[in-house]
């Protein structure tokens, strides 16, 4: 794609957040580095950028100061934001590049904000899927929600995920205490990766170790690595926890480097999901 | 459980045999327990009744009179914050800070009290109204009606059995039956090679069930519908559980089963007649119902109203009846699919 001047077209991203170590911000930071070896100008925009990331990415607001003929925008779409009203005012070509977002429903009783926030993402992706040129899903799934929108065509595209996440040396650290606990007291190391938010139901792993340790492995562990997007739910996971005496069985790791996940992902024996909605999830792939 | 000689890195010749052959060896396995009472259903109802317990009010279902206990919790806000402090001479700092600005949070704080107060005391107001109509609606409130088994016709070997799975045979997705009881009927709705689960409300008779490979769950029929995704089952298999509904009872069930049945979907209703109800050797749940069962006639002209292809069929001995119904009609998501990509 050449415009009339001779020079690349740019293809810039738009997306509500910019985070490292989260699935959509890996997926954005790839594909940037993608298009720009492909010879297109490439940008993000975001309406949050993470303090780590602030020389990636400019505000959305920003965009004027660089937008130029020709240009085409990619969405990021994964929860309602002022990006989508804004990019829908911008009248670019605009490729939906779909993420999937949790029900408001399964927010219900936790958190109000974002139960409120997840109900307008259907009223962005209402806004965003009709006028879209292509939507990008990462399942089927997904790609029914696109065109249930609106999308007139879509397709499915797998996510650009940073595999050197997991293959980045194992932190030392990390897999000598993780061996220490297995050598002094035995038992399987569970593990699941995603942010402590209802949708993740880490509560149900929770009660899947408590009967698995009852039944089978007194020994069992389970290790949840992930941030939260909920203090409603992270409390009662913890106070559940406690109630049942698996505090010393359930480490809530919180965020953790790559080379920390690398030692999670070599040491645990079982990576085990009960999540009720996820968008693509990543970690089992 | 075996892993029939698998290793981690291994990719099985055939993923979904492997995956069959793990889903029967859990199964199996839960059969097993299930057995032995080392798993009985209760134990997760328990769990889940515990993590309730450390939920917010609104996802525990909303109790009123919990709401107004945190609520006057946190009505009175403390101007006097504490001086606590690590640092050396860091609580003198704040002792000195607080005491200067004390008389400007604590009126402040007084007023946002007061206004706490009044709302928390409107509430208490509310929640004494409510609960006086409560004890009045009581009264008069028609009871949900319960599952009545004539034991004759709710059996493996009843004659309206194999009618029921020859009317199912063509379901375009999973099968529901209630009240499934120990499951007798799932089970068989299964051999003959249907997807099937099943759900009653008498929780100690699905407790007591042995479940194998089934999926059964004490719920309540209407409020189960309620949780299923539109178009989510190819069959409904009603028995036991229609013939002491009251009319607004019966109409939220049909409004439920009307968006939860695909299109092409099969719906079976088994039912007693009046005589078999008002006999004396009735169960006695039959004379503590609030409705009374409908004749045939009267099934088939409502499901034929509501869109469905009905035929009604009588027991040998009159006392009971069989309607077999197949649902047409587009779902709403059919009629919002686009056609083209």
């Amino acid at each position: 794609m050449i415009t009339a001047a001779g020079r690349p077209v740019a293809v810039h991203q738009f997306l509500p957040a910019l985070n490292p170590h989260d699935a959509t911000g890996t997926h954005t930071l790839k594909l940037r580095d993608v298009l720009r070896q492909a010879g297109w100008r490439s940008e993000i925009f975001a309406e949050a950028v993470h303090d780590d990331l602030v020389a990636e990415a400019y505000k959305h607001w920003m965009y004027p100061e660089h937008a130029a003929d020709g240009d085409v925008a990619v969405y990021q779409f994964t929860t309602s934001s002022a990006v989508a009203p804004y990019l829908a005012e911008q009248g670019l070509p605009l490729i939906l590049d779909f993420h999937n977002f949790t029900s408001p429903e399964l927010f219900a009783g936790w958190e109000p904000g974002n139960v409120t926030r997840a109900a307008r993402a259907a009223d962005d992706l209402a806004l965003l899927a009709p006028e879209a040129m292509l939507g990008l899903a990462r399942s089927a799934y997904s790609e029914r929600t696109l065109r249930h929108a609106g999308c007139r065509r879509t397709t499915v595209t797998p996510a650009l995920a940073d595999y050197a996440r997991v293959t980045a040396k194992p932190d030392p650290r990390v897999a000598a205490e993780l061996q220490a606990r297995r050598a002094a007291d035995g038992g399987a190391d569970i593990l699941f990766v995603g942010r402590v938010v209802p949708s993740k139901a880490q509560h149900e792993l929770v009660k899947a170790l408590w009967t698995y340790r009852r039944l089978y492995d007194p020994g069992a562990r389970l290790h949840l690595v992930g941030g939260t997007l909920s203090y409603a739910y992270s409390k009662a996971l913890f106070d559940f926890v406690e109630d049942l005496g698996l505090a010393n069985a359930v480490r809530i790791a919180g965020e953790v480097s790559d080379s920390a996940l690398a030692a999670y992902f070599e040491q645990c024996d079982v990576f085990l999901s009960q999540s009720v909605h996820e968008g693509f999830c990543v970690p089992l792939v | 459980m075996s892993d029939a000689g698998r290793t981690g890195d291994e990719v099985p010749e055939d993923p979904g045999a492997y995956v069959q052959q793990v889903m029967a060896e859990i199964a199996e396995e839960v059969r097993l327990r299930r057995a032995s009472g080392d798993l009985p259903p209760r134990l997760e109802r328990e769990l889940d009744e515990l993590f309730l317990a450390h939920s917010p009010i609104g996802v525990r279902g909303g109790d009123l009179s919990e709401a107004i206990r945190l609520v006057d919790a946190a009505t009175f806000i403390d101007p006097v914050v504490p001086v606590e402090s690590e640092r050396a001479a860091g609580a003198v700092v704040k002792k000195g800070m607080r005491t200067m600005m004390l008389w400007y949070v604590g009126w402040v704080t007084h007023q946002m009290s007061q206004s706490a107060s009044a709302v928390s005391r409107a509430l208490h107001i509310v929640d004494d109204h409510l609960k006086e109509l409560e004890r009045r609606i009581e009264a008069q409130r028609v009871p949900d009606a319960t599952v009545v088994e004539f034991p004759t016709s709710v059996a493996p070997g009843a004659w309206w059995v194999e009618p029921a799975l020859a009317a199912l045979a063509k379901a375009p997705g999973r099968v529901l039956h209630a009240a499934c009881g120990d499951g007798w009927l799932v089970r068989r709705i299964a051999e003959s090679g249907l997807d099937a689960y099943g759900i009653d409300p008498r929780a100690p008779v699905v407790d007591a069930a042995e479940f194998g490979a089934l999926d059964l769950r004490d719920e309540h029929i209407t409020e189960h519908l309620r949780a299923v995704a539109a178009a989510g089952l190819g069959g409904i298999v009603l028995s036991g559980t229609v013939e002491g509904m009251a009319g607004g009872e019966r109409t939220q069930l049909f409004a439920a089963i009307g968006t939860r049945l695909a299109p092409g979907g099969t719906l079976v209703i088994h039912s007693v007649g009046r005589g078999a109800w008002e006999a004396p050797d009735a169960p006695y749940g039959a004379d503590l119902a609030s409705g009374r069962p409908l004749r045939p006639d009267t099934w088939r002209g409502l499901l034929e109203d509501s869109g469905y292809t009905a035929a009604a069929q009588q027991g040998p001995d009159g006392s009971d009846y069989l309607i077999t119904a197949v649902r047409s009609g587009l779902t709403p998501y059919e009629q919002h699919e686009p056609g083209t990509r």
